[in-house]
């Protein structure tokens, strides 16, 4: 058992926390404690900080018990403020992440720093540590040998680690070096809503799973329910939406999160714009967007037309783009029949040499149509604000503007409502009350969960699980 | 938190100086006008928590603007609040090995900050961290308020009286831990004062109340039965209104500057809060006895590493207690220019460039026995270092002489002489003297044959040297000189000194029997000179203070224009030297402005 004591007379070590077994909470109460020192939090990703912040805030911890911030974020810090000890200047444009843990290490060997460093923290603890890369696992090795430093993670939660920063082995070298505390074993986020069954259920399904072993959905009947998937793809989409409908039919207050393919946001997308009220839980770089919005910069009239429709395909539904693209040339050419719509009526004034005031125009119309929907309201929100302050001052760049309010909304943290549906990385930190799991043994090897997503995305929901899958037995991994 | 290193530019009578202080004591000793109460308080604008000092031009090196005041203060042993990394832009690192600032802390370097107080043509005061790096990217950043009182040094000038009340910068004010009770205890009494004031009413302000009402009712701003009560704003807290008395309810801030000095001096060691004390004047206001307990108080024979302070003395008393590593020499010399090498026109032709140094001392044995033996010189613009006592007696002689004359005394010429305890020691000594920026010259005998190298390094050296010629020993040189019916006094005085007996006995010795001190004091003859010469040069007649001082002042100087060359020659030239101090003006110069 780890609590608070342990965290704070231990010099170094990992405290292994399943999830929803309060490990956020473990964080909280040991800043909640007095201390000479601030203790330095360091976590993943900006939403990670923004969350704990927003507890600690709701707590009422004294804001100069702690310093949260992101890994890399802090590591710029200390290295823009020693460029030379760090043997390493800060290019913003171009940073390369793996040489800024490098040069923060060589701060951490450097003596002077370390007695700065110790005058700062009292302590270092670091959040998600099983997304930790090799590199920053050097990196918080080295900042161990300076403060005493407790790391939290769950080795089964890793669903991260890509690219060319490998993740560290978490037997051999996370708990090589930080000696074992303890595990978190109490799931709370299952017992506080009178779920214990299932969180009980969960510690075990976890335990499988480590083993490498297979798990029946079939043995929680009260709070998991399997579904099986049907074959046919068009009854399948059905089936999941009806699925979510009745719960909310049930609980109309509750939230929901619906599991969508890790690897193709599409299908994700294509289930928002089948499921009238549901959120998409978009990423944050919003790769598609920007790629739609270089598409506009600089346009006028019938391409500025052409970039706005390509990009309301993707986040609207019943766009019926081409039809609208040939409607307008005709009205314009004066071969219509029919009267133009208010909607048409606005996408001609852009043909007719029109910009970024008439797009907004546009888009309004588009979204006021009661046979089209909005199912991706972020971008769309977003593209609407941005071109605002574009028409506002034409000094400006779409795409910077654009970009700008993208990295605000990356710091402000996320929040979901209602119904929402995303994908196990998107999710993952994320909790709501019931989960649907659309595919979980998809035989296709690179759109199948791995142990890791599984796991993931069943400890989404704290009242009750529905799984969509070919067996009710999930192989293991 | 210790001073590590100070620059100071264009500051006053400083043009640029940069200075290393040691922990510990500081003090720093120089003639009149070097700049030592300028550095302390320098010290004391750029890392104090004052903000009430006004800039004028008289604070610009020079008066000239156009050159901005720039002190920067290098501050070490950090406390957590500065050694935090939110400062990281401003940490610096301190060699202690080789006394060298670099812009970042290297891994054995001590973490250092440096405050820089920065005055332009505007007189507005800039307090600011500075940093290499943090100028190059335009960051600016200052202390955080309470980091900067936390820094505050405590300065003890000539009216330490603030420092009885609870005010701001008092020390009472940093004692005091639950200032907030306090204040409310205050509050509330103001607030009875006011009711017992009002219900005893004012006598003697009724008039004027009357004369308030009628104008208000005339002008018809309405303001009924104006009353006049005490404000309670008037009593605050900081506001020095809480003072300490003693059981006669006497207020503690009529003490004696001295005893308040000592109190609060105490008082500081007693929080242990800032660790940078500030004081002119060590000596003023206290007797010997006290002196010595001051500086005990600050620490002066104690080697804590926690506090540092800075001192200004002219006092021998005081030097005599302190270590050689304790005193700092500073020094202001003023240079001539060197004439523009194409006169622009309407330029203002710069008249002299002041050059600063501020050298403090190793603190090595010799130093220290120096320091000890030879304390006033220290106090001296100017140093005669004479190679013993006898030397030292012909100048006190010549000094004693010219003040009996009326005349300005060697002393008045900011000059004062060392014992230079005998070949070698001397050049040593000379040579401290000089490298801590002393004006030095040498007075020696020739008898004993000294190293040609060392007198060429002597010279190197900037040190003017006096001696007799063709070997006399001073004795020889006074026999020598000597016109005859001086020889008498010459005897009788070396005859109270030696007893007539040995006197008689070097005569007889060096002229083979032919003469005898009855012969030459009652019949003198001129070849009697040489054996005289000899023989007062073997038996070291004058070889002290007293004796060679009565030769000077009661023989050799009342007939000094009858005396011959090998004395006065040599005199002749370190009196000349003497006066050719820069501190040695002409008197009557000093015109009213």
């Amino acid at each position: 058992m780890s609590d608070v004591g342990t965290v704070l007379s231990a010099q170094r070590g990992v405290v292994e926390a399943p999830a929803g077994c309060g490990k956020t909470q473990l964080i909280v109460d040991v800043l909640t404690e007095p201390s000479e020192l601030p203790i330095l939090v360091l976590t993943h990703t900006s939403a990670g900080v923004a969350a704990l912040r927003n507890r600690l805030l709701a707590r009422g911890v004294p804001t100069n018990r702690y310093k949260v911030a992101t890994i890399d974020s802090w590591v710029m810090h200390a290295i823009g403020c020693y460029p030379q000890c760090a043997g390493y200047v800060v290019d913003p444009e171009n940073i390369n992440y793996i040489a800024t843990r490098e040069a923060a290490i060589r701060l951490c060997n450097n003596g002077a720093i370390n007695s700065i460093l110790r005058a700062s923290y009292g302590r270092l603890l670091v959040d998600e540590y099983q997304d930790c890369s090799v590199s920053q696992h050097a990196l918080i090795t080295a900042l161990s040998n300076v403060l005493p430093t407790i790391v939290f993670g769950d080795p089964l939660q890793a669903v991260f680690g890509f690219g060319r920063d490998l993740l560290p082995h978490w037997q051999n070298e996370v708990l090589g070096y930080f000696p074992h505390l303890g595990t978190l074993n109490i799931p709370w986020r299952w017992n506080n809503v009178g779920a214990g069954e299932l969180g009980a259920w969960l510690l075990q399904v976890r335990q499988l799973l480590l083993a490498g072993q297979s798990i029946d959905l079939r043995t929680c009947p009260n709070f998991v329910e399997w579904v099986p998937t049907p074959n046919n793809p068009a009854e399948l989409i059905q089936t999941q939406v009806n699925a979510q409908f009745a719960i909310s039919r049930q609980f109309p207050d509750d939230k929901v999160l619906i599991i969508g393919d890790s690897i193709n946001p599409d299908t994700r997308h294509t289930y928002a714009s089948r499921a009238r009220g549901v959120n998409v839980v978009e990423t944050v770089e919003l790769k598609d967007t920007i790629q739609h919005i270089r598409c506009m910069i600089g346009q006028a009239g019938v391409p500025l037309l052409v970039a706005i429709v390509n990009f309301l395909k993707g986040v609207m539904a019943n766009v019926n783009g081409d039809r609208l693209l040939t409607r307008t040339q005709s009205i314009l050419n004066g071969r219509n029949r029919t009267p133009p719509t208010f909607q048409e009526s606005a996408a001609v004034r852009i043909c007719q040499n029109g910009g970024y005031p008439e797009a907004l125009a546009f888009l309004e119309a588009m979204s006021q149509d009661r046979d089209r929907r909005v199912y991706r309201d972020v971008p769309f929100r977003m593209v609407v604000d941005a071109m605002n302050r574009v028409s506002a001052d034409p000094n400006l760049n779409l795409v910077e503007v654009f970009i700008s309010m993208r990295e605000q909304r990356r710091h402000s943290g996320r929040v979901v409502f209602g119904r929402s549906i995303g994908s196990t990385l998107l999710l993952k930190g994320l909790e709501a009350d019931h989960t649907i799991i659309l595919d979980a043994d998809n035989p296709a090897r690179k759109r199948g969960m791995n142990a890791n997503h599984l796991y993931v995305a069943l400890t989404r929901g704290a009242k009750s699980v529905k799984v969509f899958s070919r067996s009710p037995i999930l192989p293991g991994y | 938190m210790l001073v590590r290193h100070v620059e100071i530019r264009n500051f006053r009578g400083l043009r640029e100086i940069s200075w290393f202080p040691k922990q510990g004591v500081n003090c720093l000793i120089g003639p009149g006008d070097s700049g030592k109460s300028t550095i302390l308080d320098a010290i004391d604008l750029a890392m104090g928590a004052r903000r009430q000092y006004v800039f004028s031009d008289s604070d610009f090196h020079l008066y000239d603007i156009s050159k901005d005041i720039d002190i920067r203060v290098t501050v070490g042993q950090l406390s957590n609040n500065l050694m935090n990394i939110r400062y990281g832009h401003f940490h610096r690192g301190f060699n202690s090995t080789n006394t060298t600032i670099s812009d970042e802390p290297a891994t054995s370097d001590e973490v250092v900050l440096t405050l820089r107080l920065h005055v332009q043509d505007d007189l507005e005061p800039v307090w600011s961290l500075y940093s290499e790096r943090a100028e190059q990217n335009e960051e600016e950043r200052n202390l955080a308020w309470a980091h900067r009182q936390e820094i505050s040094p405590v300065r003890l000038g000539a009216y330490s009286a603030h420092h009885m009340a609870w005010g701001a910068n008092s020390i009472l004010n940093k004692m005091s831990t639950d200032k907030a009770r306090a204040a409310s205890a205050l509050a509330a009494a103001a607030r009875q004062a006011r009711d017992t004031f009002s219900e005893v009413g004012c006598e003697g302000v009724d008039d004027v109340l009357g004369k308030v009402n009628t104008v208000a009712q005339n002008l018809g701003v309405p303001t009924q039965q104006t009353q006049a009560l005490l404000d309670i704003r008037g009593v605050s807290f900081s506001g020095g209104a809480i003072a300490l008395h003693d059981n006669r309810n006497i207020p503690l801030k009529n003490l004696g500057t001295g005893s308040s000095r000592l109190l609060v001096t105490g008082l500081q060691n007693h929080t242990g809060t800032s660790s940078v004390t500030l004081i002119d004047e060590v000596e003023h206001g206290l007797e010997p006895y006290r002196i010595l307990r001051l500086l005990d108080e600050l620490g002066a024979k104690s080697d804590n590493a926690n506090t540092q302070v800075f001192m200004t003395t002219h006092s021998p008393i005081v030097l005599r207690e302190l270590k050689a590593d304790q005193l700092t020499i500073v020094r202001s010399i003023v240079m001539p220019a060197p004439p523009p090498q194409v006169a622009v026109e309407g330029e203002i032709p710069q008249q002299s460039i002041v050059l600063n140094t501020v050298i403090s001392l190793f603190g090595t044995q010799e130093e220290q026995k120096l320091l000890r033996t030879n304390t006033e010189a220290f106090l001296a613009p100017s140093v005669i270092v004479c190679e013993g006592k006898t030397e030292i007696g012909l100048m006190r002689g010549l000094d004693f002489n010219y003040t009996e004359c009326g005349h300005r005394g060697l002393i008045a010429h900011g000059c004062f002489w060392a014992d230079g305890n005998g070949d070698p020691s001397l050049f040593n000594r000379a040579k401290i003297f000089a490298s801590l920026g002393y004006r030095v010259a040498i007075l020696m005998d020739s008898d004993v044959r000294t190293v040609q190298i060392t007198l060429t390094e002597m010279q190197a050296s900037g040190v003017s040297i006096y001696r007799w010629p063709q070997n006399h020993s001073t004795e020889s040189a006074l026999f020598s000189s000597a016109p005859a019916h001086c020889i008498q006094p010459l005897l009788s005085i070396a005859c109270e000194w030696k007893s007539e007996d040995a006197i008689d006995y070097r005569i007889k010795e060096v002229s083979n029997n032919t003469y005898t001190l009855a012969l030459c004091r009652d019949q003198f003859q001129e070849e009697m000179r040489p054996f005289l010469a000899q023989a007062a040069g073997n038996g070291s007649w004058y070889k002290d203070m007293e004796p060679s001082e009565r030769v000077m002042r009661e023989v050799v100087a009342p007939n000094w224009g009858l005396c011959g060359e090998v004395l006065t020659q040599p005199l002749g030239n370190l009196i000349q030297w003497i006066r050719q101090a820069p501190t040695a003006q002409p008197e009557q110069q000093v015109q009213a402005q």
